[in-house]
């Protein structure tokens, strides 16, 4: 962290919100990690964001050189769009996995980086 | 990747020789950051929380931590091995057993190019005109092993002597250095020991109950062999020998880095081949310098490899090879179908700027962002399938390396001429500054001052050795500067009295009197090529010798402030010829950036 940075940038359309659950997977990293997080996400959620289901608002952004997946839903704002985050989770997500889809493996994957503590409405 | 587990051998190169060191050391880099000086933190861990150690066995053989991951649904397998083969640590059992002498190894060494330089230019002269390029470099490896055998008055002999407080560290590893290569290319017995001995762990990993075999690569364990340095020479033997022998043991995937397959393999080519061609037709000349034996392109299907090869910005050492090197005895068409992805995969990094020429060998697990990410995909600790961060293009690496390698030089020779210039200002104290200046003129030349060290180093101690004999000595030329002084030797040796009466000296002297003898001798043509100034202050009727003396006499703290300069002045200068060399090979080889 640069202390002569300033504040970290944000993306001006977005409004990100964090649930408690998520900060707290990331918590057990260290709150440096949170934050490098949380910047690094709200600089731009879209970037190299990646739908987890045609049917589904939700999206798995990579972030820190792609070492951790933040699993997001997309809603529309009064003013901004609004990203809610639910998890975090220290996969990238690359390739395909066999006999899974993409749903099923940030399902699983966020059971078990919370220990069952977040389901994901889907 | 298969699903069951990735077994990864770490192969060291020269360096620590303590067990576990790059075991350690190649986990610890993945898990912190190495260059910081904060206790490591979880935000550094490249491996993040997917990866757990589940067990550290340091008994072995040969010792591993295992991981699990922890998202068994992911891609990629379950469990990851990591080993290490020490090959540094056996190495050094094996020279403290039989220790080296580098000044002779360096001589004999210089001898070896001389004679096959000259026959590569008399191949070319014949006709042979495709052997240009090679005649070419084969001139600047010559000036490169001139700058070896020069270096070894500063770096070993009396100004190191007297300096040992502080350059031991540097001296020994420069020794131990070179010791290893030696003991791998040179030594038959000891390459046959190491071979064996990497063939051993291998074959350990293998047949452990911890790895899943399979016929033909396709449904068992993975094995990934990621090797340094000169690790990286003892896997790619390791490789020939395996796919020679039909050996099911080749790993699916090879990572070198910091390899210098390239510069052995054309060495190998240059003195131990007639025009530069492989010949595995099992002649023997019997002057060969390397101890491997050429084996013939294998008959049998090759197991497939895929060979990754990283090289950093101004690595010394790091070479980008022509895949053909990776069996020299096979027609290219064959070779690349035991390749995936048909060639070599070289990657280039940059883990520092102009100063990082020192530590840009051992520094590649730094580069978190690349050399960390192509590691965690070949051990299949981080999935393959996407895209990988942005890399150098071999252009840009080339280019900055030759505008590097270019700076160094004149840095090194600015650090010189301080030296220099320090160095005559307290000898030449009552000199007017023209006057001084006049006398630093023969001075300033790099080749000039590498030149003359190494003739009299080579006047000294070139003597015939057990891989360049006298009949081969007889045979080079009088009239080429870098072989004239081993004609003048060997002319000299030959007047009558000379060998006898060396040989009764040696015989009579105890081996401590007879290693100062040799410090001495190869320090007085240094000694009075530093005093020479001195001449013009001897007064009538003194000669410079006595003059020395008696300044010697009169000045002893400034005598060896002297010695210190002048050593400083001439390690620059090595260190300048050796980057010129060094820049100059990369043009002759024709790097991207110089087309």
């Amino acid at each position: 962290m640069n202390l002569f940075q300033g504040k970290p940038k944000k993306h001006p359309d977005f409004e990100v919100t964090w649930d408690e659950e998520a900060d707290d997977i990331l918590r057990k990293s260290g709150n440096y990690t949170l934050e490098q997080i949380h910047n690094d996400f709200e600089l731009d959620p879209l970037n190299r964001a990646v739908k987890v289901d045609p049917d589904l608002p939700y999206f798995v952004t990579p972030v820190l050189d792609r070492r951790y997946s933040v699993i997001w839903q997309l809603s529309e704002g009064a003013e901004k769009k609004i990203a809610k985050v639910s998890a975090v989770v220290p996969l990238r997500f690359a390739g395909v996995a066999e006999g899974l889809t993409l749903k099923q493996r940030v399902k699983t994957a966020v059971q078990r980086a919370s220990n069952g503590r977040v389901a994901l409405d889907f | 990747m298969a699903k069951n587990s990735v077994h990864v051998l770490f192969v060291h190169g020269v360096g620590r020789h303590s067990q576990l060191s790059s075991l350690l050391g190649a986990y610890q880099a993945l898990r912190s950051d190495l260059r910081s000086t904060e206790v490591p933190h979880p935000a550094d861990d490249l491996l993040n929380k997917r990866w757990q150690l589940e067990e550290f066995n340091q008994v072995g053989p040969p010792p591993y931590l295992k991981l699990t991951t922890l998202y068994p649904e992911e891609p990629g397998p379950l469990n990851a091995y990591i080993y290490e083969a020490n090959y540094a640590e056996l190495s050094g059992v094996i020279r403290e057993n039989q220790p080296l002498d580098i000044t002779y190894l360096f001589i004999g060494f210089d001898l070896a190019v001389n004679v096959a330089r000259q026959r590569l230019n008399r191949a070319w002269s014949a006709g042979a005109l495709s052997l240009l390029r090679d005649t070419q470099i084969a001139a600047v490896v010559q000036r490169l092993s001139e700058v070896f055998v020069a270096a070894t008055v500063p770096i070993l002999g009396i100004p190191s002597l007297l300096l040992r407080n502080y350059t031991k560290g540097f001296v020994s590893n420069f020794v131990r250095f070179f010791e290893d290569i030696a003991t791998f290319a040179m030594d038959g017995q000891s390459e046959k020991l190491l071979a064996e001995h990497f063939k051993k762990n291998v074959s350990n990993i293998i047949s452990s109950k911890q790895f899943t075999a399979s016929p033909n690569h396709t449904d068992g364990d993975t094995l990934v062999i990621i090797a340094h340095s000169l690790g990286t020479v003892v896997t790619h033997n390791y490789l020939i020998g395996q796919w020679q022998n039909g050996g099911p043991q080749v790993p699916q995937k090879l990572l070198t880095f910091g390899s210098p397959i390239g510069l052995v393999c054309w060495m190998w080519l240059f003195l131990d081949f007639q025009r530069m061609t492989f010949d595995a037709s099992g002649r023997r000349t019997g002057d060969e310098y390397f101890a491997w034996t050429p084996v013939p392109a294998p008959t049998s299907p090759l197991q497939k490899v895929q060979w990754i090869n990283v090289v950093n910005h101004l690595d010394p050492i790091a070479t980008v090879f022509p895949t053909s090197y990776a069996s020299l005895a096979m027609q290219e068409p064959a070779l690349v179908q035991a390749l995936d992805g048909k060639a070599v995969l070289h990657h280039y990094i940059r883990t520092g700027g102009l100063l990082s020429v020192g530590a840009a060998h051992n520094d590649y697990f730094v580069d978190r962002r690349t050399f960390c990410d192509i590691v965690s995909r070949v051990a299949g600790l981080a999935p393959d399938a996407d895209p990988p961060p942005p890399e150098r293009s071999p252009g840009t690496h080339w280019q900055d390396a030759l505008l590097h390698l270019r700076l160094l030089w004149w840095l090194s020779w600015l650090l010189g001429i301080g030296a220099l210039y320090g160095y005559f200002r307290l000898l030449t104290d009552s000199f007017p500054e023209s006057r001084r200046f006049a006398y630093m003129i023969p001075y300033i030349f790099p080749p000039l001052t590498i030149a003359f060290l190494g003739f009299f180093q080579k006047l000294f101690f070139g003597r015939p050795t057990k891989r360049t004999r006298e009949e081969v000595l007889g045979a080079v030329y009088w009239l080429d500067m870098h072989s004239f002084p081993y004609k003048l030797r060997r002319l000299v040796t030959r007047i009558p009295i000379v060998t006898p009466l060396f040989a009764l000296l040696l015989s009579r002297s105890p081996k401590v009197v007879i290693r100062i003898g040799r410090l001495l001798l190869g320090f007085i043509p240094t000694f009075f090529a530093m005093f020479l100034p001195l001449i013009f202050l001897a007064p009538p009727g003194q000669g410079l010798t006595s003059t020395v003396f008696s300044f010697v006499a009169d000045h002893p703290v400034g005598t060896g402030a002297l010695i210190i300069l002048f050593a400083l002045y001439t390690t620059a200068f090595a260190a300048c010829q050796f980057v010129g060399c060094w820049r100059e090979v990369l043009v002759k080889v024709g790097v991207p950036a110089n087309r």
